[in-house]
């Protein structure tokens, strides 16, 4: 097979119609992709959605049932693993158990056919980059989970790969250390330019370190895009209720302008008016997401006719920076809130059992799927 | 109930200590009167080291240990080998053509029985010498044949349980990182599953040495292992000589795992 | 898309030993059973062929007459019997004694599993015909044990143990007892105690818990455990012969007589063959409980 010239492709990353099956199972059904030359790129879903699996396709581990990938122009099909230009950070490391950490990071010099003073120098500057230069003497086992990963990322990168596959890259470490590592390995990935894809169920982590994250499921992709636009702009109920929480509410267009659009709801009891205007017609029903942290509560009625409902704190769970009121709508909806806690006070705001008010600005509103 | 207030703590651990005194009651009365300086076996007379002097000038007896020894450290050597190559067949190459009856084959000789296995392997090295003029002859090939295919079993089944236990990870990243099929195994794999391997040769090496229902059928009259000699001298009556002898090898595999327990201790440290 | 190379790499690896056990292991059986089929002649090799060539045709003589001998001499069943009987009970033995043995070294903490451990099979590491041959001289009339008793007022006159079917429990169970710990004890370590903490948690009593949870859990391998000491024990030879003497009859000795005393290779071979048949079963039983049957991580 000719490869194509470099020119068509303007992503460094090309997956075009990627299948895998095992059996009569279809692990990953139909997956097009472009990433980006520097890009830090996140496949983000639930266990069994197919994202390992597509990992393991990029890295060469397993050869996909159709389609075609290409990396830098070059098309990658048939290519094992030992050949492709792509090197790997692998869930819970797996570190050599039987060599040192400079061991490790000459492993893959070594196959590359380079000789023992080349390795040591550059062994020595990538133990420096991920500062673990005073520990090169020792075995994995005597490292911390952080420091094990640091020794993973070096392995991963000494061999200047074009593409640097990501597998689970916080899986191990606790929620302290968690936090710390994703600017850490973000950093050092930024400082020498590699793209990378990672795969991850961990939705902060994905939105903390990726440019781009793409939601799979059931072996395909349902969104790509920034953080920030999957976050707000969810395209489907299914990405808008997997990243965060939301409150999703069902309505019925009954006004349909050029800027805004009224809908009726029967959980509100009332009116849901949405500040942009929609590509809809009268009497079609839709799902509109309103993430918790964007309502707010009030003990009297706000001075807004729509987008309001009145009903019942039913449950406060206390979190610290946040608390998450449930409050049941006169309809039995339970509607979610977030409410800062920017007060430093014993007492919350609203108590258990009180009747409030919920209420959103207009634009707090995303439609997610008109059917 | 009543029934429910068995400790079952205490049980278990009195039948332990009831059980290891079981096991070593033998051993410890083999040691006690190899020293014994009478003729009769079961009187005691004073300490001696008598029987160890006859043993060491007993030519029969020595050439009979020499002989074992080499065809155990072969074909422990040849065992693991193939056991190596069996275990990688079954934990990594996925299905093929014939791997339930391989299976088959790796299981049934760790429990055949020996006279079984004996007698089968004669009667096709008999066929064998008629058809094809080879093995000519019985003698150690043939009993380092028979060896190598019993113990290939257990080696097997040694390491292609440690195999199984190995991170595939490991062996994924050496190949990211530029490393062939084989070069993959050689630097990863191998080291990681040493001890098995080493395991399983000492246990080949054993149930070498140990064997007596197959060597005797399929030896012939050049090659006379050693627990062909001890069978003959036992059956002829009881031979403070073999007490001797016996104390010597429970020193050496005591010796040995005693080294080997220390090793492993130290490696885990 | 699988390369030649991979096949070639996969052919390596499987044909040596796949090889070596077809040739070494499975072709023998083959010839037993032919043999078995052959009259006895005084030759070399002391059997007739089962195919001849006369005036250009291959004439093939099956002689079943070794069979139809076995059945209508009662020493052949008789032993064969004999030989399940003790085989089965022994079995029982190894379990009653070795379950809570194997129990006590599982649960014991994880610093000294390895030193129990090796106290339990250390013995089987030194040569097991020395071991019998310990174990005549301990229940020899003189032996230690009989004076031991003796001294202790428990018998007057030495009891008869050596050459009795008891000294061959004795000795079969003193071989196979670690051949059944050790693989009760690896799965006894994959049970998770905490299983019994919460059935203690739910009300249930030492005797309960054993039988509603260790018991279930621990099945496989006791199964497992008793198949791998049950099918070698049918066919033992060294332990009747020679803590057995004359008076304990089992098919393993049969065999050897046959061949090595009377010389008669088709019967050994009927012998052998009936064996096999017998055992078969628990073999394939055996199979199916061992691991090995999960083996394979990378095939789907």
């Amino acid at each position: 097979m000719m490869s194509e010239p470099v020119a068509s492709h303007p992503s460094f990353l090309n997956l075009n119609g990627i299948v895998k099956r095992f059996g009569d199972f279809t692990a990953v059904d139909g997956i097009d992709l472009t990433v980006k030359q520097g890009e830090i790129f996140a496949l983000l879903g639930s266990s069994g959605c197919g994202k390992s699996t597509l990992l393991r396709l990029l890295g060469g581990f397993d050869q996909a049932t159709e389609g075609q990938i290409h990396l830098d122009g070059e098309c990658l099909n048939g290519l094992p693993a030992e050949q492709r230009p792509i090197n790997m950070m692998f869930q819970s490391y797996a570190l050599f158990p039987h060599m040192t950490v400079a061991q490790n990071l000459a492993y893959g010099l070594k196959r590359a056919g380079m000789k023992g003073r080349e390795i040591a120098i550059k062994v020595d500057d990538m133990l420096e980059r991920v500062q673990m230069a005073h520990l090169s003497g020792r075995k994995p086992s005597q490292l911390s989970g952080g420091q094990q990963q640091r020794v993973a990322l070096a392995r991963a990168l000494i061999k200047g790969p074009k593409l640097l596959l990501l597998d689970e890259p916080m899986g191990a470490l606790d929620k302290k250390l968690r936090a710390h590592m994703q600017l850490e390995i973000t950093r050092i990935i930024e400082d020498l330019g590699v793209t990378c894809v990672m795969v991850t169920h961990d939705q902060e982590e994905a939105m903390t370190m990726a440019d781009r994250v793409a939601i799979m499921d059931a072996g395909r992709i349902r969104q790509v895009g920034t953080p920030q636009e999957i976050y707000e702009q969810p395209n489907s109920r299914f990405v808008a209720e997997f990243i965060g929480s939301v409150n999703v509410l069902r309505g019925v267009v009954e006004r349909d302008r050029i800027d805004a659009v009224h809908l009726h709801c029967a959980e509100l009891s009332g009116n849901i008016y949405i500040g942009h205007g929609l590509t809809c017609h009268i009497g079609q029903q839709l799902s509109v997401a309103i993430r918790p942290e964007k309502a707010a509560l009030s003990r009297h009625r706000p001075a807004q006719s729509e987008n309001l409902s009145e009903g019942e704190i039913v449950d406060i769970a206390y979190m610290g920076a946040q608390s998450v009121y449930h409050v049941k709508l006169s309809s039995g909806f339970v509607f979610i809130v977030n409410l800062l806690n920017s007060q430093r006070t014993m007492a919350l705001p609203y108590q258990w059992g009180e009747k409030v008010w919920v209420y959103w600005a207009p634009d707090a509103t995303v439609v997610t799927e008109a059917q | 109930m009543k029934l429910n207030r068995i400790h079952w703590p205490s049980l278990s651990a009195s039948t332990m200590v009831l059980g290891v005194l079981f096991l070593y009651t033998p051993i410890v009365t083999l040691i006690f009167y190899s020293f014994n300086g009478s003729e009769r076996v079961n009187v005691w007379s004073e300490f001696s080291v008598h029987w160890y002097v006859e043993l060491f000038a007993n030519e029969a007896l020595m050439s009979a240990v020499w002989t074992s020894l080499k065809l155990a450290v072969s074909s422990a050597t040849m065992a693991v080998f193939l056991g190596t190559l069996a275990s990688v067949a079954l934990t990594r190459c996925g299905h093929f053509k014939g791997r339930y009856l391989f299976m088959g084959m790796i299981t049934a000789p760790l429990v055949m029985p020996d006279v079984i296995t004996g007698l089968s392997m004669l009667l096709l090295f008999v066929n064998m010498n008629e058809l094809v003029n080879w093995p000519e002859g019985r003698g150690m090939l043939t009993i380092w044949i028979a060896h190598v295919t019993f113990c290939m079993a257990f080696v097997t089944i040694i390491i292609s349980s440690r195999l199984r236990d190995v991170d595939l990870r490991l062996e994924d990243a050496a190949r990211d990182l530029g490393a062939g099929t084989l070069t993959t195994f050689c630097t990863i794999t191998l080291p990681i599953i040493a001890p098995a391997l080493i395991a399983g040769w000492m246990l080949a090496f054993t149930l070498s040495l140990d064997d007596l229902v197959i060597a005797s059928f399929v030896s012939g009259p050049s090659a006379t292992t050693l627990p062909m000699v001890v069978f003959s001298s036992v059956r002829m009556g009881v031979s403070p000589q073999i007490n001797a002898l016996a104390t010597l090898m429970i020193l050496a595999v005591f010796i040995t795992s005693l080294l080997s327990y220390q090793l492993v201790k130290k490696k885990a440290n | 898309m699988m390369k030649w190379r991979q096949y070639v790499q996969k052919g390596l690896v499987i044909l040596p030993p796949y090889l070596w056990l077809l040739v070494f292991f499975l072709v023998p059986f083959l010839i037993v059973f032919g043999i078995s089929l052959t009259e006895p002649k005084i030759a070399q090799p002391p059997y007739s062929d089962i195919v001849t060539a006369e005036d250009g045709r291959w004439n093939i003589i099956l002689d079943f007459s070794n069979y139809l001998w076995l059945l209508g001499d009662e020493l052949y069943p008789a032993a064969l019997l004999n030989s399940l009987n003790i085989a089965f009970w022994s079995t029982c033995l190894c379990i009653l004694i070795g379950f809570p043995m194997a129990w006590f070294i599982a649960k014991a903490p994880t610093g000294r599993r390895n030193l129990y451990l090796m106290l339990v099979v250390l013995p089987s590491w030194t040569s097991f015909l020395i071991r019998i041959y310990a174990w005549m001289g301990i229940l020899r009339s003189q032996g230690p044990l009989n004076q031991c008793l003796m001294a202790l007022g428990i018998i007057d006159s030495p009891l008869r143990i050596l050459n009795t079917e008891v000294a061959v429990y004795i000795g079969i169970v003193y071989c196979y007892l670690p051949f059944f710990i050790l693989p009760l004890y690896s799965h006894l370590i994959k049970l998770d105690g905490r299983l019994l903490d919460a059935a203690a948690d739910l009300g249930a009593g030492t005797v309960t818990r054993f039988v509603t949870i260790v018991l279930p859990l621990a099945m496989q391998g006791v199964i497992a455990g008793g198949l791998l000491v049950f099918i070698p024990i049918v066919g033992e030879f060294v332990v009747p012969e020679l803590l057995g003497g004359s008076n304990v009859l089992m098919i393993g000795k049969v065999l050897w007589t046959e061949f090595f005393a009377n010389r008669d290779w088709p019967v050994a071979s009927a012998v052998a063959t009936v064996l096999l048949v017998m055992l078969l079963l628990p073999i394939i039983l055996l199979q199916r409980f061992q691991d090995l049957k999960s083996t394979d991580q990378r095939g789907q």
